[in-house]
């Protein structure tokens, strides 16, 4: 009689076959479950009650002087699959400066990631813009030190927050990107200045598109070495500012790198992106998935409508909050 | 290169102490860390994988592929000794050849993750050497797990200050690693785009059984 061979089968950590399969999500729009603004902050934020909390924000506003003004933010799709508030923010005044000229302000911001509070800490951050400007713009006779000096004040503004509020400075973190154009026609003058990343740009009546100072960054993406509020922010506003002759400027852009990451390099691509938004999107840009095909935003009786549109583009990996502040002339838009 | 990566390497012992149930478990955590990452669409476009193992020498098993295209390795086995040097050398070279550094014309990589897991102590005199070029380098953020009571916590020190520990190296203690692995891959995906400063990465709390070395 043979003898029966007696098998033995011992599991192992996970046999293969009694796994699930392996399935690819997709992207979801989901609400924030968190009230937009923190319990410890509602007493110390009066205008809490006057931001804009829909996910994606475009709006314009007539300047003077023949100046137009457009600001659009939304959140990205990283912040809407997670349930989280749009981190970015933007904000812009037309001002009348006392020699009868005007004063142009164009403020973003992009609250850090790993900040609880970046949401609070972008938005206060362009607000103090918008409220030193409005104190001190009309009698300033140099524009620099207003954008340096609306920079220092929003250091000072986040650090009195996060004092009240019971937080840490680092918890409001936000990057910050100023300009300032003012003078009459024909001597007009423009300064920026950045602490963080983002981007700065113009373009002149001759067709070019420069990039004004240089966003904070490193050896690998993402390596922001400063925000505001933290101690070197202010010294570094100052150290970043940048003044040229605006006489000649139709269009200053500031961009969160929400818009500036799928557009880099803005040195070679800043004058298509310029493009986009000056003639329509034809066809989606170099590397994007998915861009709507419409006419031109800048210049549009719609502006922010269609900016609304532009926001939209679709590239793989930048999922980021978008945000862009212009100011544009009106012979650009008339042209 | 169009897409910015996020490049998460493992840097996994393979010595003959990881025989049997423990290489098993790694290559089940593996699987399952490729399930976590492919629910997650962030992960999908950014995260990109690869397996270096080390015994008698190293080898990079599966190179840098993103989530989508990764095959996790059935193949691997346990044998040899514990050449932690050659693993470290690999470890550099795969970053010098595969990494993407921002220059004027392209946004760089996200900083990579790196995860090193060993279960003993090293059986090469050269590890010293590469783990001091590793840190002079800092080219990533690493995570180094010291499993089962043989592995030297002091060496995985000189290669990271974020050392953790395992005691247990049971299936189930490997799977609550790997898990852990797939939740700070997530969580650091997540975040791409919006770091902290210096490209500095919260990592999520260490599961139960699983200790960080101070």
């Amino acid at each position: 009689m043979a003898e029966t061979e007696t098998r033995v089968i011992i599991p192992t950590a996970a046999a293969p076959a009694a796994e699930p399969p392996v399935v690819a999500a997709t992207w979801q729009e989901r609400e924030p479950p968190d009230p937009w603004c923190p319990a410890e902050l509602t007493a110390h934020l009066p205008w809490a009650d006057e931001v804009v909390r829909a996910h994606a924000h475009t709006w314009s506003a007539r300047g003077r002087a023949g100046w137009t003004l457009v600001a659009g933010t939304r959140r990205g799709r990283s912040h809407a699959h997670q349930a989280q508030w749009r981190e970015d923010a933007a904000g812009f005044a037309s001002l009348p400066a006392a020699d009868g000229s005007a004063l142009h302000l164009l403020v973003a911001a992009d609250g850090a990631g790993s900040a609880r509070w970046s949401r609070i800490g972008s938005e206060a951050a362009c607000r103090a813009v918008v409220d030193f400007a409005a104190l001190h713009g009309p009698n300033a006779a140099d524009g620099g030190a207003l954008v340096t000096g609306a920079a220092a004040f929003a250091v000072d503004e986040l650090r009195r927050l996060a004092a009240v509020g019971g937080a840490l400075p680092r918890d409001l973190r936000t990057t910050l990107l100023v300009a300032a154009l003012w003078g009459h026609p024909g001597h007009e003058q423009l300064a920026c200045t950045q602490v963080g990343d983002g981007a700065i740009l113009v373009r002149t009546s001759d067709g070019n598109v420069t990039q004004l100072g240089v966003g904070d960054s490193g050896e690998f993406s993402g390596e922001v070495t400063c925000f505001v509020p933290d101690p070197e922010a202010t010294a570094r506003a100052a150290s970043a500012l940048v003044r040229r002759d605006a006489r000649e400027v139709t269009h200053c852009l500031l961009l969160t790198d929400g818009i500036e990451d799928p557009f880099y390099p803005l040195a070679r691509r800043g004058a298509g992106l310029l493009a986009q938004l000056m003639d329509g999107v034809r066809e989606p840009a170099e590397h994007f998935q998915r861009q709507a095909v419409h006419g031109p935003v800048l210049g549009d009786p719609a502006m922010h409508e269609r900016l609304a549109e532009w926001l939209t583009f679709e590239r793989r990996g930048e999922n980021d909050d978008r945000t862009l502040v212009a100011a544009v002339r009106a012979a650009a838009v008339e042209r | 290169m169009s897409t910015r990566r996020l490049p998460v390497y493992i840097l996994a012992d393979v010595s003959g102490s990881m025989q049997g149930t423990p290489i098993e478990s790694v290559k089940a955590g593996i699987r399952q860390l490729h399930r976590d990452l492919m629910s997650d669409p962030q992960a999908i476009e950014s995260a990109y994988l690869s397996i270096i193992t080390f015994a008698d020498s190293a080898q990079q098993i599966v190179p840098l592929t993103e989530v989508a295209q990764f095959q996790p390795p059935e193949a691997m086995s346990a044998s040899g000794s514990t050449n932690f040097g050659d693993g470290l050398r690999l470890l550099l070279e795969c970053f010098d050849a595969e990494l993407v550094r921002t220059t004027a014309e392209q946004k760089g990589d996200w900083k990579p993750l790196v995860f090193i897991l060993s279960d003993g102590a090293p059986t090469d005199s050269a590890w010293s050497e590469y783990a001091s070029a590793l840190t002079a380098k800092r080219p990533a953020n690493i995570i180094a797990l010291a499993c089962g009571d043989q592995a030297d916590t002091s060496v995985l020190k000189r290669v990271t200050e974020t050392v953790i520990e395992m005691r247990d190296m049971t299936p189930d203690a490997f799977k609550s690693f790997f898990k852990f692995v797939s939740a700070s891959v997530r969580q650091t995906s997540a975040k791409v785009g919006a770091p902290g400063a210096g490209g500095a990465i919260t990592l999520p709390p260490p599961p139960p059984g699983i200790t960080i070395v101070p």
